[in-house]
């Protein structure tokens, strides 16, 4: 079991290029494009991908998306992107009045996103050269430089890729983009003093490009929190400690949550435990942050984090008992069932630990933990947010007839204790509550991705050095 | 599925006490939404739902959760190997843990 966060991953960039200083190894050129094409990639990713206006659209004034502009033509674009008419121009050097010319002689293909015409990767010709990601086995240091920073990348990317995901504001982002153009620049001056003088004018540039746009960012004091709470969880060996425990209960109860949400009718009682399985998420954080002494969750306001998580459980209670003597019919997997005990058992068990001040817990680790458990909570309540009502108005959830409001019609079946379709009135409250429900859960997460929990994790390895 | 009578009455039954297990475990956790008790309820009427759904009334229910538990895999063993859906031994198995764990928070 190991656990990678985002801001492992970038001390471990910046511990390596520290290093560089100490290696004399020629850099080859495949090794520096590797490099430059995994910088753009995680540019992208921390200030293009998922943004409103991801099409680059000049008239931006944000320094950032100006810096993200900047980058001196990129060895490739990220696949699957549209790019603005502006930002075409800048990469094919020519001018907005050209480039419109040659969409109108169909030598550009341009689509309509909104009320804009925008320009595929494909149609740029962007995506033509094939630039390998560098050999995580290589062991010359830009080469895990790259690797590590390419792993950063893919983290940034899944999380921009989920439907809630964790958010960085700009201040936080201009640290961390300030960071990797650091690093860019130390490394691309490293490469021109170690690289045959035919290959140094690329490098040259980026290094240039990296110094000049660190300034253009002003420094924030405000340090990327989110980037602890971006992980990717690899579920191997057995687990030793409780916060290693932790981490698998999750990891297993997420994986089999969300296959029980997203079955063709799912079981309304692994709805209504996903729901409970919330309450104690937010019951044993908030224990962790009002009773453990060795966590200082950092400047944020933790009373008011206090406050969303009793509100938070308050609403997912008011949904998880409105399902309560409802069914589907539909039975749990056993998976869920397993998994869901699991957590169950291992949330207790840290609870336990903390209110004896167990020095076996890692209060701040099980804290970031559960951040990341409370985030699947959030991802599941709104997966989930319709089904309950979706459910009642397909007449697909039942109950006991003697448990519903009598009527003629049902005397028969009150008198043979059948089932029957539960109707509207008989549940006027469960859509809304499951609604209020999902709307809150994202709200817990955010407050939670406040804390600061940056993990002691310098002397952690994760798999990145594969082999070594 | 398509058991014998007596079979199912069992399951009906199993799932009856596993339900009044659950009401147990909810009145301990009175109107307190963060008690762990409420977690308890939640994880016995999940497996409930595993063994059937349509749980029998239970009118004279044993008064501790663990009992109720304990009434419930002795009526689930009542059913003959082959009798009952295949995967009985499973659910049962489950009921076993959730009897392990309320057994180990009613000590505490």
């Amino acid at each position: 079991m190991s656990i990678t966060t985002a801001a492992t991953l970038l001390e471990r960039a910046d511990r390596l290029t520290r290093q560089l200083s100490a290696d004399a190894h020629e850099v080859s050129q495949i090794q520096w494009e590797q490099f430059d094409n995994t910088v753009y990639r995680t540019l992208h990713e921390l200030i293009g991908a998922g943004r409103a206006d991801a099409a680059y659209t000049y008239r931006s004034s944000n320094p950032l998306l100006q810096a993200l502009r900047a980058y001196p033509a990129p060895l490739r674009l990220p696949p699957e992107r549209t790019y603005s008419i502006d930002f075409a121009a800048q990469l094919m050097d020519l001018s907005r009045r050209q480039v419109r010319d040659r969409i109108r002689q169909r030598n550009l293909h341009a689509v309509k996103e909104g009320d804009q015409y925008v320009l595929t990767t494909h149609s740029l010709h962007a995506d033509d050269r094939d630039i390998a990601p560098a050999d995580p086995t290589e062991p010359h240091p830009i080469a895990r430089l790259s690797v590590t920073l390419g792993a950063f990348a893919d983290l940034v990317s899944e999380n921009n890729r989920t439907p809630h995901p964790l958010d960085m504001d700009d201040h936080a982002r201009t640290d961390t983009v300030r960071r990797v153009l650091a690093l860019t620049a130390v490394t691309a001056q490293h490469t021109v003093r170690h690289t045959p003088m035919d290959a140094v004018d690329r490098p040259l540039l980026i290094a240039r490009y990296a110094s000049t746009h660190i300034d253009t960012l002003d420094p924030s004091p405000r340090r990327a929190l989110a980037l602890d709470h971006i992980a990717a969880i690899t579920p191997d060996g057995a687990p030793m400690t409780i916060n290693e425990q932790l981490d698998v209960a999750l990891h297993a109860w997420s994986a089999a949550a969300h296959r029980e949400v997203s079955r063709m009718v799912p079981s309304t009682e692994a709805l209504s435990s996903i729901a409970n399985q919330g309450v104690r998420l937010y019951a044993v954080t908030h224990h962790l942050i009002r009773s453990a002494p060795s966590v200082d969750v950092g400047p944020s306001d933790s009373g008011q984090v206090l406050r969303e998580l009793r509100d938070g459980g308050a609403s997912l209670r008011t949904a998880e008992m409105a399902l309560v003597g409802l069914t589907s019919l539909t039975r749990p997997t056993h998976d869920f069932v397993a998994a869901n005990r699991d957590l169950f058992t291992t949330l207790e068990r840290v609870r336990e630990m903390a209110a004896s001040n167990d020095p076996g817990l890692d209060a701040r680790a099980a804290l970031a933990a559960l951040a990341r458990g409370i985030a699947v909570e959030a991802e599941l309540l709104t997966t989930a947010r319709g089904v309950p009502a979706g459910l009642l108005h397909c007449r697909l959830l039942f109950a006991p007839a003697r448990t519903l409001e009598p009527s003629v019609e049902r005397l028969e079946a009150r008198r043979k204790g059948r089932f029957i379709p539960v109707e509207l009135a008989d549940a006027p409250d469960l859509g809304w509550r499951w609604e209020a429900a999902a709307r809150k859960a994202p709200e817990v997460a955010v407050a939670l991705g406040h804390l600061d929990l940056r993990l002691e994790e310098i002397n952690r390895d994760h798999g990145i050095e594969l082999g070594r | 599925m398509n058991h014998d009578t007596p079979t199912v009455n069992l399951l009906d039954d199993a799932a009856g006490l596993m339900h009044a297990a659950a009401s147990l475990a909810e009145s301990r956790g009175g109107d307190d939404a963060f008690s762990e008790w409420h977690g308890v309820a939640s994880q016995i009427r999940l497996t409930a739902a595993g063994v059937s759904h349509s749980p029998s009334a239970v009118t004279e229910p044993p008064p501790s959760i663990t009992g109720c538990l304990a009434s419930s895999m002795t009526a689930l063993e009542r059913i003959a190997p082959l009798a009952g859906p295949p995967d009985l031994t499973l659910w049962i198995w489950h009921i076993h843990e959730l009897r392990d764990l309320a057994e180990h928070m009613e000590r505490r």
